[in-house]
């Protein structure tokens, strides 16, 4: 089994398939274009990693999607490319959580992988596919006021150990620091994934940049940074892909309600 | 003497190639000036308005300053305005009384470009009639039907009747109603619904699906599956639901009762007689 983050040479009329999380990707090469067909296994079942090289296209069926990027003169070679999601995830721990006046808590969480599929030798983008299809959830003090996000899948977890170890989601901590006097509910937390960093440690596991939140003394603001290096709990960590959103500032005030919010009522 | 004539003649000449060419320049000028006024103040209103007030607000300066030109053209070339607004009085208390539906259309449509209840693009049902708001005019609301049609709506019936804007709020509810039979566990129907919509990529997490037993029914249990998705999904997540609970419910042997009808046939509780007549092969004839 080959190294699935990586440049995969593929020449005219020869296809790869990847099997990531739940996703299963075939990409095929012709002399004018590069084709795409994938279709995402049904939940329940474990997630693989691997990419299998002189695939065999897929059998269409009404599950399968395709399509076909056309060039002048395709080239290879096909690059997979790890990315995190293009939208916020929304988390929350296992059970309400409340951290008490001028305390603080660190916790782990883990957010799907997507892959970016490249051709011509990376050069051109085809797709952005996520490896666990994201479920869409509104996040927001109300059904009129709010934004869209994915929903997070795995709890936040206290200890970075209780993370179980997949190599299809990146693990990111999230420092929340209460400086108020009074104390503070975490039922669903924001997780702002597209100005996070993807790194990779040298166990190959995948890690994004560290969350800090920091709710501020007699005010409902709280300042959410993201801080650009690898965590330490990385170790040497490379980075692989840079945070989407590049414009932001490091530090964001936001109002507290837009950062963690209690479930609405349906 | 005759000389004299020539001269008073050739300046008066003069005077009125003047008079024009001023009322010439103040046309272009005036337009121009206009024009761009139109511009700026559009420019300005686009970071407080809709795109459709801001048509509206841009036409109306525009043809505020362009009637100002023109009362100033005409003083140019020397009308006498006194006497073209006094005829422009009654010509306006004609147009009024010949008007008043188009006059009450337009005052409405300056409502409704207040009221900003809806934009270009929106869904909305008025009167009757659903479609998606292709342009909202001074006098008028065009729409375009899901079968394609065009349809004008007078600015006047909207503010009049009950109009419902689907697309106003980013997230809609789908309401799924669903009977069981009596003989149905609820508790169970309820867990194979949210696992249903658990699976279901276009129904959001959050707000949480629902299951609302909404009473007794003639033929059973009355339950209400409320589920949230996307506006712009809307319609295609809730007949997915219902295909999908249909799906469900047979897999999982739940019944979905319909109405039973019992005959009664007489005192005695003999079953219903039945007569076979003919065969397959003798079928339509007598």
């Amino acid at each position: 089994m080959s190294e699935i983050w990586a440049q995969h040479a593929l020449d005219v009329g020869d296809g790869a398939e990847l099997h990531a999380g739940m996703l299963r990707l075939w990409v095929g090469r012709g002399v004018h274009d590069w084709t795409l067909g994938w279709r995402y296994a049904p939940e329940g079942r474990d997630p693989v990693m691997a990419v299998v090289l002189s695939a065999d296209e897929p059998a269409l069926d009404d599950e399968v999607q395709r399509c076909s990027y056309a060039f002048p003169h395709s080239q290879g070679p096909l690059v997979l490319a790890p990315m995190l999601a293009d939208r916020p995830v929304i988390v929350q721990p296992m059970h309400e959580l409340t951290v008490a006046p001028r305390s603080l808590v660190q916790l782990y969480v883990t957010t799907s992988l997507w892959v970016g599929v490249r051709a011509e030798g990376g050069e051109q983008l085809l797709r952005e596919l996520p490896l666990v299809q994201p479920k869409q959830t509104w996040f927001g003090p109300s059904t009129i006021e709010g934004e869209w996000c994915y929903a997070g899948r795995l709890p936040l977890m206290r200890l970075a150990e209780g993370i179980s170890s997949r190599p299809h989601r990146a693990t990111t901590p999230l420092l929340i620091r209460n400086r108020s006097t009074e104390p503070l509910a975490v039922v669903r937390a924001r997780l702002p994934v597209p100005r996070l960093s993807l790194f990779r440690s040298p166990d190959g596991g995948f890690w994004t940049s560290r969350v800090s939140v920091v709710r501020r003394e007699g005010s409902d603001q709280v300042e959410v940074e993201v801080l650009p290096r690898a965590p330490d709990e990385a170790g040497q960590a490379v980075l692989v892909a840079p945070a989407r959103d590049q414009g932001s500032d490091n530090v964001v005030s936001r109002a507290l309600g837009s950062m963690f919010s209690h479930s609405l009522i349906p | 003497m005759d000389t004299i004539l020539q001269t008073l003649d050739s300046w008066s000449h003069a005077e009125r190639a003047a008079s024009w060419l001023r009322a010439g320049a103040v046309l272009v000028f005036g337009l121009l000036l206009a024009r761009i006024l139109a511009a700026m103040v559009g420019r300005f209103a686009a970071r407080f308005w809709a795109v459709d007030n801001v048509v509206l607000f841009r036409r109306a300066v525009f043809w505020l300053v362009a009637g100002l030109v023109a009362a100033s053209v005409l003083r140019q070339l020397g009308f006498d305005l006194g006497v073209l607004l006094g005829a422009a009085g009654i010509l306006t208390v004609a147009i009024g009384f010949a008007s008043q539906t188009s006059a009450s259309n337009l005052i409405s449509g300056l409502f409704l470009a207040l009221e900003r209840s809806f934009q270009t693009g929106d869904a909305i049902t008025v009167g009757g009639t659903t479609g998606e708001v292709l342009s909202i005019d001074l006098l008028s609301v065009k729409l375009r039907t899901f079968d394609n049609r065009y349809v004008r709506v007078p600015n006047e019936t909207i503010v009049k009747s009950d109009f419902v804007n689907f697309t106003r709020f980013a997230i809609r509810r789908a309401d799924i109603m669903v009977g069981v039979a009596y003989k149905e566990d609820i508790a169970r129907v309820r867990q194979v619904l949210f696992a249903l919509a658990e699976r279901h990529t276009k129904v959001l997490e959050e707000p949480k699906p629902a299951v609302y037993v909404l009473g007794f029914g003639a033929s059973g249990v009355d339950l209400q599956f409320s589920c949230w998705a996307s506006a712009t999904d809307f319609f295609q997540t809730r007949s997915d639901l219902y295909e999908e609970v249909k799906r469900c419910f047979d897999a999982e042997g739940i019944e979905i009762p319909f109405p039973h009808v019992s005959l009664y046939t007489g005192a005695d509780t003999q079953p219903m007689p039945v007569r076979i007549e003919g065969t397959e092969g003798s079928r339509g004839q007598s």
